[in-house]
């Protein structure tokens, strides 16, 4: 790759600290598709996902001096991203502080087999679909890997709230997964 | 599927998941990062540009005045081609004279723009009761003195002067006009001792017309003898009859002086 051939990550890095446009853009683009990967799961649309991917990369640049080097710079923007996503639904939505009463989570029998065979466009769409607050909780515990303790901290609700979201955001996707297996399994009978 | 199992394939499937974003984030961005230091950039052009738009504007506001400045200059070289001294100073006879000679309108017109840039303007008011007090035949004692004071002052007004003296010749006015003139502006030493032959030139910008003998010899004279001293005047005060007042045949110069000067 060009940038892998004539930059590094840390000359460029460098570069945007002296504030250079072209290597500012060239870290931009070093990044911006993994970053909008990131966005999607945090969106409801790719509309949503672009605004959060564009305020997180302003970030980036404005923060980029308090990278100390300390881990990687991917995992630091990664980072970003994400609490740029949870300012934006700060904005835009209000999350659910309370689990609904009567929550019962019911068990759908999912075929692991089957669910293999679901693409990673089907997976975002079904992260897409759930609401903000469940969509928030699942994707920070389930694929950041923060814990409820942080997430309450992060998002702002209390670490119960957490719990409960995350529960009824599994027990949706796998309600999702099942119907999408019947769909798949009819068709194909 | 347990809640790990579901977990684990969100993450597997999502966690590296990549998508290209629109190129109108780059441009959010850029403009949002760099968008103070282009203000840098453009804040010094566009200083540049409000100072070239103000000197143009300067530039257009001061084009007319420069133009009424070289319409004043205008009569200057036309002193030169009309022949005169050019270094005519006198003029205080120019008020006096302004009415005999007011009916080409160029010359009224030069004599207002030089009222406006020349600080003899102040001079003027005076010198035009002067005017009014020679048109109502009264005595010129007093004007005549004021007169002497105020011509070697008002330098600017040259050439009002020199285009009345064109106008003197074109309108036959009487020929004093000239000789009265170019002595207080060739002799400006001399100017008490020129006095008396200036003050019958006073009347005679102001007296309209050819009343006798003296008069009509006087016209004659203007047209002939383009001298500042004629061959021969005659007085022109309105009071007196057809007076000899000045004789100048080669060597031979004679003037006399005014009554008034005795």
């Amino acid at each position: 790759m060009f940038l892998e051939h004539k930059y590094t990550i840390e000359s460029l890095i460098e570069k945007c600290r002296a504030g250079e446009r072209k290597a500012q853009e060239l870290l931009y683009k070093q990044f911006a598709s993994k970053m909008m990967g990131v966005c999607l799961r945090y969106a409801t649309d790719r509309m949503e996902a672009e605004d959060m991917l564009q305020n997180g990369f302003i970030r980036v640049f404005q923060k980029i001096n308090d990278y100390r080097g300390d881990g990687s710079f991917e995992g630091w923007v990664r980072r970003i991203m994400v609490h740029c996503s949870i300012e934006y639904y700060r904005k835009h939505h209000k999350l659910l502080q309370l689990v609904e009463e009567g929550d019962s989570e019911i068990e759908y029998p999912v075929n692991p087999t089957a669910s293999a065979n679901l693409n990673a466009k089907d997976l975002m769409r079904l992260v897409q679909e759930l609401s903000p607050s469940y969509r928030m909780v699942f994707n920070l515990y389930a694929i950041e890997g923060y814990s409820h303790k942080e997430i309450s901290a992060m998002v702002g609700i209390t670490e119960g709230a957490s719990k409960s979201q995350l529960s009824r955001a599994r027990s949706i996707l796998k309600e999702q997964i099942a119907k999408w297996e019947g769909k798949r399994y009819e068709n194909a009978g | 599927m347990q809640d790990k199992e579901l977990d684990d394939l969100f993450r597997d499937k999502l966690d590296n998941f990549e998508a290209e974003p629109s190129e109108s984030v780059w441009t959010g961005v850029d403009t949002a990062i760099n968008g103070s230091s282009r203000n840098k950039y453009m804040l010094p052009l566009l200083g540049i540009a409000a100072s070239i738009v103000v000197v143009v504007t300067a530039g257009i506001l001061f084009i007319p005045g420069n133009n009424e400045n070289n319409g004043s200059v205008q009569p200057k070289n036309r002193i030169a081609r009309s022949g005169q001294a050019p270094s005519t100073k006198a003029p205080a006879p120019q008020p006096e004279i302004k009415p005999t000679t007011g009916f080409e309108e160029p010359e009224v017109a030069v004599v207002k723009k030089t009222e406006r840039y020349i600080k003899t303007v102040t001079h003027r008011p005076a010198a035009q009761e002067v005017v009014k007090k020679v048109t109502g035949n009264k005595p010129l004692n007093e004007d005549e003195s004021m007169l002497a004071t105020v011509t070697p002052k008002q330098e600017q007004a040259k050439p009002v002067i020199t285009t009345i003296q064109d106008n003197s010749q074109i309108v036959e006015p009487n020929a004093k006009i000239d000789s009265a003139a170019t002595l207080a502006v060739t002799k400006p030493a001399a100017v008490a001792k020129q006095q008396p032959v200036q003050q019958p030139v006073a009347p005679t910008a102001k007296r309209h017309g050819i009343h006798n003998f003296g008069d009509l010899v006087n016209v004659v004279m203007a047209k002939v003898d383009k001298r500042k001293d004629k061959a021969i005047e005659f007085s022109d005060d309105e009071d007196d009859e057809a007076t000899l007042t000045a004789v100048n045949i080669g060597p031979i110069k004679i003037r006399r002086l005014d009554k008034s000067e005795r």
